[in-house]
């Protein structure tokens, strides 16, 4: 017997899909969002009004990307994992119009969580250079007094996640300026 | 209704076609070469199908590959997506209206019919997405909401996090329309942010032919814009600036 599991935003889709970046060197890294997700869905909310938010991010990765996704994404990433948005518009416009980029940066953006936890200001802006005008996604990390190793640790996160970039519109860093957290 | 500031973040239109209908790998790349015109940015993803298998020896699951063609505008504001039995048309905002969605729906129908025979719809859909950004620290969702969480005079009155839905039937239950009230982040300082989504979508498979699928789509456009009015109170509405 073979069956699907369901589970969707709205009506769709009748069966559970993962979304893939073109190259399948990539699948290693969305499993492992996906396995995070569900731990946080399952262990760190058991029985609170936030599990069925929670598992409701875990799950649309899993689908069509679309508004919805992004905006309770980064909800959750604000509340549930302490991240500021500066300017969260810019945020979520870059990220509408470059989907192919999004569970990178959830992936990423969980990474940094358990890399520094409490001890930075994780914040999600859009980094705009006026020079070349350029712009894409960066995920800040910021303390009070700097860890010497911290490029390592950071150099760490990003070996993990930047096999996904491959091959997609967008583009995604996380780095420090050494300033002190943002007030 | 038009507005000077249009609370329309997406508008999403999606088919999926019966097993029945033919499917190739080459049906993207024709319907591409159909649309460049229109949509001549192309991307691709590989979508994974997870499926479980339960026998004797316990459950075991399963990915399969299948690979999804996404067509985007110069601008990036509206995609075409093509994959296994699937199309599905979005457009971001600006959203400049129906009457600019509608030839790019047709489009992309049309044009998918042009490669494969479509023996049937499972499913449709027509989905908008509002957000809602209200100024104030404390601000009274029944002011601007038709549709919100009620909180009884036991409950605390204050909330930070809410989601709220219903679906109404249509034509004896072949459709359904969901309505669905949920939390987002505010791009303004001291502003109250809402999603409001509105999804009119095929509840019953294969009970609209493919020739009448367009037509279908024009009913389910009037009832997401009399649902999203009566979601909304005229406050409201005017923060969006009529202009029509």
């Amino acid at each position: 017997m073979t069956y699907a599991v369901i589970k969707s935003f709205g009506s769709f889709p009748p069966i559970k899909t993962i979304e893939l970046s073109p190259c399948e060197e990539s699948v290693p890294w969305r499993i492992s969002l996906i396995e995070r997700l569900e731990f946080l869905s399952q262990n760190t909310f058991t029985g609170s009004s936030h599990s069925e938010f929670i598992f409701d991010i875990a799950d649309i990765v899993k689908n069509t990307i679309n508004t919805v996704t992004i905006e309770n994404s980064l909800l959750f990433l604000q509340y549930y994992l302490g991240f500021e948005f500066p300017n969260p518009g810019k945020v979520i416009d870059y990220l509408q119009k470059h989907r192919n980029l999004y569970d990178i940066v959830l992936y990423a953006c969980i990474l940094t969580e358990e890399q520094f936890g409490q001890r930075a200001q994780i914040s999600l802006e859009l980094y705009q250079d006026p020079e070349i005008h350029d712009e894409y996604l960066t995920i800040f990390v910021r303390q009070e007094e700097y860890e010497p190793d911290i490029i390592d640790k950071i150099d760490v996160i990003c070996r993990e996640y930047e096999p996904g970039l491959a091959g997609i519109d967008g583009y995604l860093l996380v780095n420090t300026d050494f300033q002190p957290p943002v007030v | 209704m038009k507005y000077k500031n249009p609370p329309i973040v997406e508008a999403i239109c999606e088919f999926r076609f019966s097993k029945e209908t033919k499917w190739d790998p080459t049906i993207p790349g024709s319907v591409y070469e159909r649309i460049k015109d229109h949509f001549p940015v192309k991307e691709s993803k590989i979508e994974q199908q997870l499926s479980l298998k339960a026998d004797a020896s316990g459950l075991s699951q399963n990915f399969v590959s299948t690979p999804r063609a996404v067509m985007l505008s110069q601008d990036r504001t509206s995609l075409v997506q093509v994959g296994q039995s699937l199309l599905s048309i979005n457009h971001l905002k600006p959203y400049a209206g129906w009457e600019n969605f509608r030839p790019k729906i047709k489009l992309a129908y049309d044009t998918i019919r042009k490669v494969t025979d479509i023996e049937g719809i499972d499913r449709m859909a027509l989905v908008y997405v509002d957000r809602i950004e209200i100024p104030g620290e404390d601000i009274e969702m029944e002011d601007y909401f038709n549709f919100y969480p009620y909180l009884g005079p036991e409950l605390p009155q204050s909330h930070v996090n809410y989601m709220v839905a219903c679906a109404f039937p249509y034509n004896d239950e072949r459709d359904l329309c969901k309505i669905q009230l949920t939390a987002a982040m505010p791009t303004k300082k001291d502003h109250l942010a809402s999603l409001l989504t509105t999804e009119y979508f095929l509840a019953k498979k294969k009970t609209v032919s493919p020739d009448n699928a367009l037509e279908w789509m024009e009913q389910a456009h009037t009832t997401v814009r009399e649902l999203f009015k009566g979601s909304i109170t005229e406050k409201l509405e005017n923060l969006f600036k009529r202009i029509d």
